[in-house]
């Protein structure tokens, strides 16, 4: 039996979950929210609270400089293997990954550029019927 | 093509033009495309060509920290620049933008994140120059069309 591939909404809930649980494993801080936005061959995710409380810490006394540095960092040093769970969960190859923080807000932003449009059906959605039809 | 999907359109042509102009002005660099798609409370850009003959230079002699160091900086130079254009062509507030560039692939990613509160208000305190770009003067309100376009 053929497995049933996801709808575009399935794969961004299972995209933005598998984010969060990388996050908590990688750098022990869960981001509070994470979205994600499938559009062609692109995906939009934005994370939110995903600062950790060292940069918080710093950040707020007067060290933000260093904060955005510490964050840059973790950024460069988790852009792989975050590449490779993507790649995992939407089956399809990553171009390019742009990714990018502010301390100040605790918001992430990332692009992936995907060699192909992930598999996806399309959702079944219910159909109104009206009353007396 | 309904009457919202319209102003859409038109205001991306003008922040097109005035994203094009900002690389051009500021670095000399003709962008070679831009895309952009706007979601629920965020509008994703994507500027192909950025990277500048300088930085292809050093990039080309091995001089990687460099480079990276240079266009860490001129993102960080641009991002506010981009930021005002959003907020002087679309009527929302822009709490927050995040930009990254691949000097490999030549491709600057922003995502752009309104403020969506006060959007009607917003709207309505547009100035008639904004108005006139937007073509919003008939008293259609420029909406969020989820349609993709190039420039």
């Amino acid at each position: 039996m053929k497995p049933v591939k996801p709808t575009r909404g399935q794969l961004e809930r299972q995209l933005s979950q598998s984010i969060q649980a990388f996050y908590r494993e990688q750098l022990g801080h869960q981001p509070s929210k994470v979205t994600c936005q499938l559009f062609d061959t692109k995906i939009a995710i934005i994370l939110e609270d995903s600062v950790t409380p060292t940069e918080q810490i710093l950040n707020k006394e007067g060290q933000r400089e260093l904060a955005q540095q510490v964050r840059s960092s973790l950024d460069e040093a988790t852009r792989p293997p975050l590449k490779k769970l993507i790649e995992e969960v939407i089956g399809t190859k990553i171009l390019d990954l742009l990714c990018d923080a502010t301390v100040d807000t605790g918001r992430t932003g990332i692009i992936a550029i995907l060699a192909d449009t992930p598999d996806t059906r399309p959702s079944e959605k219910l159909s109104k019927v009206e009353p007396g039809a | 093509m309904n009457a919202n999907s319209h102003h859409f359109r038109q205001l991306q042509t003008v922040l097109f033009r005035e994203l094009k102009q900002l690389y051009k002005q500021q670095l000399n660099q003709e962008l070679s495309q831009i895309t952009c798609r706007v979601f629920e409370k965020s509008l994703v850009i994507l500027l192909e060509g950025t990277i500048t003959q300088p930085e292809r230079i050093l990039a080309e002699h091995q001089n990687t920290n460099l480079v990276k160091k240079v266009r860490e900086s001129l993102d960080r130079i641009i991002q506010p620049q981009i930021k005002n254009i959003v907020e002087n062509v679309m009527p929302f507030k822009v709490v927050d933008i995040l930009s990254d560039t691949t000097i490999e692939n030549n491709c600057t990613g922003a995502i752009v994140i309104f403020e969506l509160e006060n959007y009607s208000e917003n709207v309505a305190k547009l100035n008639k120059t904004q108005r006139q770009k937007l073509g919003a003067d008939d008293g259609v309100t420029p909406a969020l069309d989820p349609s993709i376009n190039k420039a």
